[in-house]
């Protein structure tokens, strides 16, 4: 049992490696998207410029 | 000679830390999978509230992360299930070995110190029968044992999704490429970001794109073409080649929405119940799954017959076309074409279109509008070097019907996108400074000349025809004509709510109506610094433009001298007054 345990350990290694580093950059880059979400949201309420673009250039894109 | 039953060996096997090992797996897997799922759930979060065209990509690109952990924890799943059975078995086996051992012991103490228990069959019998219960026990856990072992050896494990040659994001790369998931460095990173381009000005695209490493620039068209093909900023060439790629998977993906929803129209009743209400009317109630199989395979559609209008005109053998925008993401299908390069242009047009149009149905004939332009402009042409290209620009939800064009919000989401557009047209231009001169007619006036008052659209020139209103604030340097002929019937327009200035400033001094419609006249506010450029008669300078264009819809008519003038401020020169 031993032996065939560590035959799956060789085997699914590269699977749990490879999937949890995708996992990590995904959640990495949501936290960015849902931060330059945010930001952009705070822009757009009060009204500075940065918000005047993203809004004019993004509302139609994104339902904000 | 028969041998004693040998004393039984204490439990080999610990089955508490077996089974401990397959709840401490199950946990892992529980985990590692569920830290998957939570990264898929949060993306998809986003994904909520965007719907830039690449969205669906960006979705799919989430599925192999989940299916990733989802694999991995299934296997390990099922070795915590191999384990936990292992270890049932084995305490079952070790349970017979104890009973077992308390009866040898009991009988070894009989029988040990003389052999004389040989003698006596029925201790013969149950020494044969010890010996049995014992080894029956052993080969119990052995097989157990075995059982296991094969049972994780045979649980398959996906090796990570191997390299796909189809482009589709994390069907991905092997660990340890030159970039995240084997894409060249500088592309994932925006590819899984659908905030990236937030606030970025088409310049802003330009120098971005322009830092990328070629192998970069190839994979963005290779893989994500969405990201790039409507995106200003983005050269014209790359735009071309990366939306002529996707309107044949547009197709395709939209071929089998119309097989699926068709399925769905033709297996659900219409009509889900039907009620009498008093004096014999009745009361149908639809079903909802028909009824949105309806509206969705009218979208389907419009869409398909968009992308079938856009593959005519891009196919058009000479001059060359750019499929600069093809947007079938939102209400209507929105695109822009180009007739000649206009990255290499140093006069540029762009044709705005008004109500009622829409890619499926003008398309078509806006794109032999703007080739006929694009023809005439190189023939008057008089300075050696001048290049020209004419773009076709229906990137905006139209106003469906004339009932609709008296409302500025059609313009008010157009125009940001169509400055947008004309400072992307600046930005990639590789002949330095082009001359942009937007031509618009009927609403598409509106348009344009509200995309004008962005200084940042770097627009020269305005030309407005059949203007119920040209927007306002247009911003200063730009020049600014307006063309009316004297029985265009948007007179009735200015006539009942020029004056309200609902569309902007209305680019003409008085309306004058003929006999041709009700014979009214009036006098608007002087529109200021908009210069009247005549639409009948021929110019001085060309004998041959003598087509006077009548009504509503005869501005871009070849050899009229709407169309001469059209010509004569695209390329800069003095138009005829």
């Amino acid at each position: 049992v031993q032996a065939a345990l560590d035959e799956f350990a060789a085997r699914a290694t590269p699977l749990a490696l490879w999937s949890a580093e995708r996992t990590r950059a995904v959640a990495d880059g949501t936290d960015l998207a849902l931060q330059a979400y945010g930001d952009a949201q705070g822009d757009m309420a009060a009204g500075t410029d940065r918000g005047r673009t993203e809004n004019e250039r993004f509302a139609p894109r994104i339902a904000w | 000679v028969r041998r004693l039953v040998a004393p039984v060996p204490g439990a080999r096997i610990d089955t508490e830390s077996v089974f401990d090992a397959a709840r401490a797996v199950s946990s892992a897997a529980e985990t590692h999978a569920s830290t998957g799922a939570d990264a898929s759930v949060s993306w998809l979060r986003v994904g909520d509230g965007y719907s830039a065209p690449e969205s669906q990509q960006l979705m799919s690109a989430m599925t192999p992360v989940r299916m990733a952990t989802e694999g991995f924890a299934g296997a390990a799943q099922a070795v915590a299930r191999a384990l936990t059975t292992f270890a049932l078995e084995a305490e079952a086996a070790q349970a017979k070995q104890v009973r077992a051992t308390s009866a040898i012991s009991s009988f070894r103490a009989v029988a040990t110190g003389s052999d004389s228990w040989q003698d006596d069959p029925a201790l013969v019998a149950q020494n044969t029968r010890l010996t049995a219960e014992a080894a029956a026990a052993e080969r119990e856990l052995c097989e157990a044992e075995e059982a296991c072992a094969r049972a994780i050896a045979a649980i398959p494990v996906d090796a990570p999704a191997p390299v796909s040659t189809a482009g589709t994001l994390g069907a991905g790369a092997p660990l340890g490429g030159n970039g995240t998931w084997g894409y060249p460095d500088g592309v994932v990173e925006v590819a899984i970001n659908p905030l990236f381009f937030l606030g970025k000005t088409p310049e802003d695209v330009t120098a971005w794109w322009n830092g990328l490493s070629a192998e970069a620039q190839a994979a963005f068209v290779a893989s994500f073409p969405a990201i790039v093909g409507n995106r200003d900023g983005i050269p014209a060439k790359v735009r071309d080649e990366a939306n002529r790629a996707r309107l044949s998977s547009l197709r395709t993906q939209l071929e089998g929405d119309e097989d699926r929803l068709t399925e769905i129209m033709s297996s659900t009743p219409e009509t889900r119940d039907t009620f009498s209400l008093y004096g014999g009317h009745l009361l149908r109630l639809q079903n909802p799954e028909w009824s949105e199989a309806f509206s969705e395979l009218a979208r389907v559609r419009e869409n398909l017959a968009a992308i079938d209008a856009l593959t005519q005109v891009v196919d058009s053998d000479a001059p060359p076309r750019f499929l600069l925008v093809a947007d079938l993401s939102g209400r209507v299908p929105r695109a822009a074409v180009a007739v000649g390069n206009p990255d290499e242009a140093t006069h540029l047009g762009v044709l705005v279109p008004g109500t009622s149009t829409t890619v499926a149905t003008k398309m078509s004939e806006l794109d032999s509008e703007a080739a006929d332009i694009y023809a005439k402009a190189r023939e008057q042409s008089r300075v050696p070097g001048d290049s020209i290209s004419v773009v076709a620009w229906l990137d905006y939800e139209a106003p469906p019907e004339l009932i609709n064009a008296t409302s500025r919000s059609y313009a008010q989401k157009g125009s940001p996108d169509l400055a947008t557009f004309s400072a992307g047209l600046g930005a990639t231009n590789t002949v330095g400074e082009p001359r942009i001169t937007l031509m618009g007619h009927s609403y598409g006036a509106v348009v344009a000349g509200d995309a004008a008052a962005e200084t940042a659209a770097g627009v020269d020139s305005l030309v407005v025809y059949g203007a119920p209103g040209a927007g306002s604030n247009i911003a200063d340097g730009v020049d600014k004509f307006a063309m009316l002929a004297p029985d265009d019937p948007i007179l009735r327009y200015h006539a009942s709510l020029g004056n309200l200035g609902a569309l902007g400033e209305v680019p003409y001094p008085q309306w004058v109506t003929t006999s041709m419609i009700d014979p009214v006249s009036g006098y608007l506010d002087m529109a200021d610094g908009w210069e009247q450029l005549p639409v009948t008669g021929s110019p001085s300078s060309g004998e041959s433009w003598s087509e006077e264009s009548s009504g509503h819809s005869q501005y871009l008519k070849n050899q009229s001298r709407s169309q001469f003038n059209l010509v004569q401020v695209l390329l800069g020169n003095e138009p005829s007054r």
